[in-house]
């Protein structure tokens, strides 16, 4: 499943308990994570499913579900 | 009404039961092994997808519902095979509630018709639906919306003919019956020579009302047979007086529509009714399972816009009739009534046309676009692009160009992510981390370079609406060589103020469903083939230029009656109006001036609110002549009522109506009377059970009826005006046997 191999990639790379991301867990915005974070769930879920997630659609990632839906969107075009 | 089983009619009247007997049985073993098979299919389901709700009725049942919606998309993840599964089920859940129902009653009439090239005539029955013994291949009943069913409808005994689908058909009728059958058993049945009996007509009429709105397919009118069957036009409007029918032919219609659908290639989906509110839909629901049908879309006005917009705090049209009608305040009242008149008129539809021809114009502010140190984008160069392009909606040319430019900003990312490698390696910094900052940086402007993008490829339409009412001078100078009203000035104030808040006026709701059905793209209804309108009288020219956005490949049934209308007039040309903006190839109007609801007395009466010209015939039945009443006081008027109320209760009426002019009216009347005597008030269109008491206002009784009503306030500080003729007309139309008048002071100058 999508979602949980981006949770996955993201604990990892904000140290975190898997089990404690959810979909609802913020990425961009205020109470988003830290930029240099971002990009490296960028680059990773790029690596992983083998997609090119363009720069100028990140920040539409409010939450983790947005870039979830994004990949499986991308996935199923392919 | 007569003997109708003669003596010497004992032969046929054992034949006839016989016949019964035989078509219930044939029925009941259909329903046996549908039954079983249906839950064989049931059980499949449940065994291959657990996650499947068991009772899966209502799948598919109404695809235009938000709830639904999501329902559906979480279940069009499954398999198609088991969705196939779900949708046989479906039908047969369909089928089984209909042999259900003809097991009781399977048939109403019959014809005995004779094909002019053979000898012996056929016995015809007609029923809800149609019956067939599959072993004998024989149609034991025929659907009444099946072609030769029309025969019943159109023609007494003699020559007829009926268009099928090879062409039309003619032939002989030397019989005509019709039953009355209920649980299974015949109680009578009488033949006539005429169209349809109005001796049964009439019986049927002078019962009391049920709580239900009954069907008439039994006693279906001729003229109303011919609206209801047409498939010439592709906008049939029927001005129909009040008791007419019109609400009956529009579910007859659908019902029809769907039965054609079923042989053409039209499915539940490509059918919607337009229903002005929450009480229609229930009539939907009760009424068109005895139609034979279960699934039919419907879809409120409100709703539409709703779901347009996007937005939940709007004024209901019930919430804008009330600020209207109870406006004490004059002019305030006034302010809101022009605003109204003046945002839903063709002059302003006009306006907004030629606002949206000058957006690109004048209101997009179109920007260079630099990337990476060059200009990707010209932007006189993207104006003329989005000028010149004419065929597709402006939010369409504008997302296009949007996706133009990222286009060429991807195709320079490569050589931006280097140049921007050899900022982070000069600066000396990150260098463990080197590609997650670089691309740090570019997600950093690339956001900033799309946002600015946006700025003129995305159009917010409350921005733009709003825009137009800010700008006087820019509105006067589109407004050119259309007439404004007097009060335009206050209508800007008014608007201005109105847009700032967060509640949207019912108004500026309809205003921007249309700009963004203009400018941005609503596709859901694309598929949509046959729509019908009831109650077109309460809808104004934006409300149709929005359905003909909506439903650009459908055709349209719209039924209305132009005095019915409340807190405006309207007059015939209403129809030339919806002509004119719905603009399909052929269309038709088609009068029904025949009132079957209301005694000969009540509708008499009723004609002194309509304009003089006007004629209403009725279908003769006679009852009490209305009477006015008065008393001294509010007190000694309310004690009056309450006795009218006793009588209406001894006279074994099953509904009352008092209406009053506004629903503070109806409150105010009900805190008086109701530790007096049993009695409710409807609030709002959620009540469908209507056996018992009622206080409600004017506007919520529209398309009801009642087996008695009494009119209260009819005094002349709540009736003086035209508008409120129109009031008094709906209000006294909506009785079936028995209607009065109560006031204290002075009486209304429009009784």
């Amino acid at each position: 499943m999508i979602y949980k191999k981006v949770a996955k990639i993201l604990a990892e790379i904000i140290d975190a308990e898997y089990e404690d991301i959810t979909p609802e867990t913020e990425l961009t915005g205020e109470s988003g994570i830290e930029a240099i974070n971002l990009a490296r769930l960028v680059i990773q879920c790029e690596k992983h499913f083998k997609i090119i997630i363009h720069d100028e659609d990140v920040h539409t990632f409010k939450c983790v579900k947005d870039i979830v839906e994004y990949i499986e969107n991308l996935l199923s075009d392919k | 009404m007569g003997v109708f089983i003669l003596e010497n009619n004992e032969l046929e009247k054992d034949f006839e039961n016989r016949h019964l007997d035989e078509t219930i049985s044939i029925a009941k073993k259909q329903l046996i092994s549908l039954r079983i098979s249906n839950q064989e299919k049931k059980d499949e389901i449940t065994v291959s997808k657990k996650e499947i709700p068991e009772e899966s009725s209502h799948y598919i049942s109404n695809l235009w519902s938000m709830e639904n919606f999501h329902e559906l998309v979480e279940l069009s993840q499954f398999a198609n095979p088991i969705s196939d599964k779900i949708y046989e089920a479906e039908r047969e859940a369909t089928k089984i509630l209909i042999l259900e129902k003809m097991i009781n009653s399977p048939y109403f009439a019959r014809i005995d018709f004779k094909f002019d090239d053979e000898n012996e005539y056929e016995k015809i029955y007609i029923g809800i639906s149609s019956l067939i013994d599959e072993q004998a291949n024989d149609i034991c009943v025929y659907d009444w919306r099946s072609p030769i069913s029309s025969v019943f409808y159109r023609f007494g005994t003699g020559r007829v003919f009926y268009d099928a689908p090879a062409g039309k058909i003619t032939g002989e009728v030397n019989l005509k019956r019709q039953y009355e059958i209920k649980k299974g058993r015949l109680e009578y049945f009488f033949d006539a020579d005429i169209q349809i009996s109005d001796e049964f007509l009439r019986r049927l009429l002078s019962q009391n009302t049920s709580s239900k709105m009954k069907t008439i397919v039994e006693t279906i009118q001729k003229d109303q047979d011919v609206i209801i069957r047409n498939m010439d036009q592709e906008l049939i409007m029927v001005q129909g007086v009040a008791g007419s029918g019109k609400t009956s032919v529009a579910l007859h219609r659908a019902a029809y529509l769907m039965y054609r659908g079923l042989s053409g290639r039209l499915g539940p989906e490509n059918i919607v009714i337009i229903s002005p509110n929450t009480l229609f839909e229930q009539y939907i629901s009760n009424v068109l399972p005895d139609l034979g049908e279960k699934n039919v879309n419907s879809l409120k006005f409100e709703d539409i816009i709703r779901t347009v917009i996007n937005k939940e705090n709007i004024q209901t049209r019930n919430e804008l009739l009330e600020c209207l009608l109870s406006s004490y305040d004059k002019k305030s009242g006034d302010i809101s009534k022009k605003s109204m008149e003046f945002k839903t008129s063709a002059q302003f539809v006009e306006i907004l046309n030629r606002y949206m021809d000058d957006l690109p114009h004048k209101w997009i502010e179109f920007r260079d676009v630099y990337y990476d140190g060059k200009q990707l984008m010209n932007r006189q160069l993207m104006k003329i692009r989005v000028l010149k392009e004419k065929d597709s909606l402006l939010g369409l040319r504008l997302k296009k160009l949007e996706q133009l430019i990222l286009g060429r900003v991807y195709e320079k990312r490569n050589s931006r992510i280097k140049k921007l490698r050899g900022f982070v390696l000069n600066s000396g910094k990150h260098t463990l981390e080197e590609e997650e900052t670089v691309r740090m940086l570019s997600i950093h402007e690339s956001t900033v370079l799309v946002k600015e993008i946006r700025k003129f490829t995305e159009l917010n339409i409350t921005d733009i609406y709003r825009k137009l009412f800010y700008n006087k001078e820019y509105f006067y100078k589109l407004s050119k060589g259309l007439e404004l009203p007097d009060c335009i000035e206050s209508i800007f104030d008014f608007t201005c103020k109105n847009l700032e808040s967060e509640y949207l006026q019912y108004d500026d709701a309809l205003a921007l469903t249309f700009l963004h059905l203009r400018l941005i793209v609503c596709n859901e209804y694309k598929d949509v083939r046959q729509v019908v309108i009831d109650e077109a009288q309460d809808y104004y020219p934006i409300h149709f230029e929005i359905l003909s956005s909506l439903f650009p490949k459908s055709r349209f049934t719209v039924l209305g009656d132009i005095n019915q209308t409340i807190g405006r007039q309207e007059d015939l040309s209403l129809y030339d109006q919806i002509d004119r903006i719905l603009c399909k190839p052929s269309s038709v109007l088609i009068t029904m001036d025949k009132s079957f609801r209301c005694t000969a007395e009540i509708l008499e009466y009723s004609t002194r609110f309509l304009p003089r010209a006007f004629e209403i015939k009725s279908f003769s039945r006679s009852g009490d002549v209305p009477e006015v009443y008065t008393a001294d006081s509010p007190e000694a008027v309310d004690d009056v009522i309450i006795r009218e109320i006793a009588y209406c209760r001894e006279m074994n009426y099953k509904s009352v109506a008092l209406i009053s002019k506004t629903a503070k009216d109806a409150l105010s009347l009900y805190e008086r009377l109701k530790s007096k005597i049993d009695i409710q008030l409807i609030k709002s269109e959620s009540n469908a059970d209507l056996s018992g008491t009622f206080i409600l206002p004017v506007y919520l009784s529209k398309g009801l009826e009642f087996d008695a009503v009494m009119i209260c306030d009819a005094d002349n500080e709540h009736y003086y005006t035209e508008d409120d003729k129109k009031l008094l007309y709906i209000a006294s139309t909506r009785a079936l046997h028995r209607l009065n008048m109560f006031y204290t002071g002075i009486i209304s100058p429009l009784l």
